[in-house]
């Protein structure tokens, strides 16, 4: 039986505790809180009837470390949740603008002349594929974050895939325009990137998993278009307007809009994450 | 849903997340059941905090390990309504999954001669 002088402090200590869950994060706090507190106490007593004022002691000091080491994690996975949550929602807006950078790059492909370098405003849109990948990298990692639970292994692969071909694409591009010949790392980056937007195109279109306009991916990545327009390109060689790259550039940015705009026309309120599985 | 994915996927299991698993085995309990299951499954040895249980409580109950059954009073304890959870198919397959790996990892502990000996 516990004295009702020992049942005040535990009483308090239930109170103090109470206060501190304050520490947590709000959806946390508002699922868990009461039966956290409910625990609290019901593990006081239990502390108190084995080991006395002690036995409490030890008890609060093993509370208060499992408390800020909790409040820690949950902290940071709430703040990880809201970041994959508004790259889900944000994936449509950064495929139109990864979309429009594409579209301003193929402009370089235009220069009259080698094109072993590039100069004026074909230099700053040769640039604009940094910031293209990039946006595309991201709405990619947005699309697999959104469609995880939806789509197979198969498409989980072909979608990896074409993600980390984008962002070899974009690093190495970057490190080419900097002065690192990385040009070679840049094509594998772009075959590889290709090759996964393709199949995911493919296997997008075919499991209708768009709201609407399931080429859409398609349109950007058909492989077999790419690589005739490539042939078609090599053969002018680097010397004058590459039309068969711009075509190839243009009719990429032009997909990765449209499929932005596919993805965002879908109200962001009906966006649900489906990270867990 | 989390349940066609294989139990290998989610190993290893952390201590707290393989004790609840455990503790939950032989029937629907509330937090406070669990926390003395645990207790006497370990002989005192694992000592989990309410935030480490209740942070291993939702993350588990978001895995489909476990599931809410319905809120009832407890009688023995007091009239309270506390939340009751137990252990899903999935669960316990996961759980097996890992007793499985702890055996074969426990097994290489033993062909190392690691245990029972002096340094």
């Amino acid at each position: 039986m516990i004295p009702p002088t020992q049942m005040k402090w535990i009483a308090r200590s239930e109170q103090v505790y109470a206060m501190l869950l304050a520490l947590y994060p709000a959806p946390f706090r508002n699922e868990y809180g009461h039966s956290m507190r409910q625990l609290f106490r019901d593990q006081c007593h239990g502390a108190y009837s084995s080991g006395g004022s002690i036995g409490l002691a030890g008890w609060w000091a093993s509370t208060l470390f499992d408390l800020i080491e909790t409040v820690l994690i949950e902290r940071r996975k709430l703040e990880f949740s809201m970041w994959q949550s508004r790259l889900v929602q944000w994936a449509g807006w950064l495929f139109i603008f990864g979309g429009i950078f594409f579209a301003v790059s193929s402009i370089s492909q235009l220069q009259p002349g080698s094109h072993y370098t590039f100069t004026g405003i074909y230099q700053l849109a040769i640039y604009a594929l940094v910031p293209g990948m990039t946006f595309i990298a991201l709405g990619l990692l947005g699309i697999l974050l959104r469609f995880n639970v939806q789509i197979n292994l198969f498409g989980r692969l072909s979608l990896f895939t074409a993600l980390i071909g984008a962002v070899v694409m974009a690093f190495s591009w970057l490190l080419t325009l900097l002065g690192n010949d990385s040009y070679r790392i840049f094509l594998i980056g772009w075959l590889i990137h290709i090759a996964g937007h393709s199949v995911f195109g493919g296997f997008a279109t075919v499991t209708h998993l768009l709201p609407r306009w399931n080429f859409a991916l398609l349109i950007g990545s058909a492989l077999p278009l790419t690589l005739v327009i490539l042939s078609f390109s090599r053969q002018q060689e680097s010397l004058g307007t590459d039309w068969g790259a711009f075509l190839m550039l243009l009719l990429i940015g032009v997909g990765w809009m449209w499929t932005g705009l596919t993805l965002q026309n879908r109200t962001t309120s009906s966006v649900q994450l489906m990270t867990t599985g | 849903m989390a349940t066609t994915i294989p139990p290998e996927g989610k190993l290893p299991l952390t201590p707290a997340v393989f004790h609840i698993l455990l503790a939950l085995t032989d029937g629907e309990k509330h937090g406070y059941g669990i926390m003395q299951e645990v207790l006497r499954l370990t002989d005192g040895e694992m000592k989990m905090g309410p935030g480490t249980l209740y942070g291993s409580i939702k993350r588990m109950l978001e895995a489909g390990l476990i599931e809410e059954s319905e809120e009832r009073p407890d009688p023995q304890l007091d009239d309270e309504r506390r939340r009751y959870y137990r252990i899903t198919a999935f669960g316990e397959r996961t759980a097996r999954a890992e007793a499985r790996r702890m055996a074969t990892l426990l097994n290489a502990v033993q062909t190392k001669r690691l245990m029972g000996g002096t340094t």
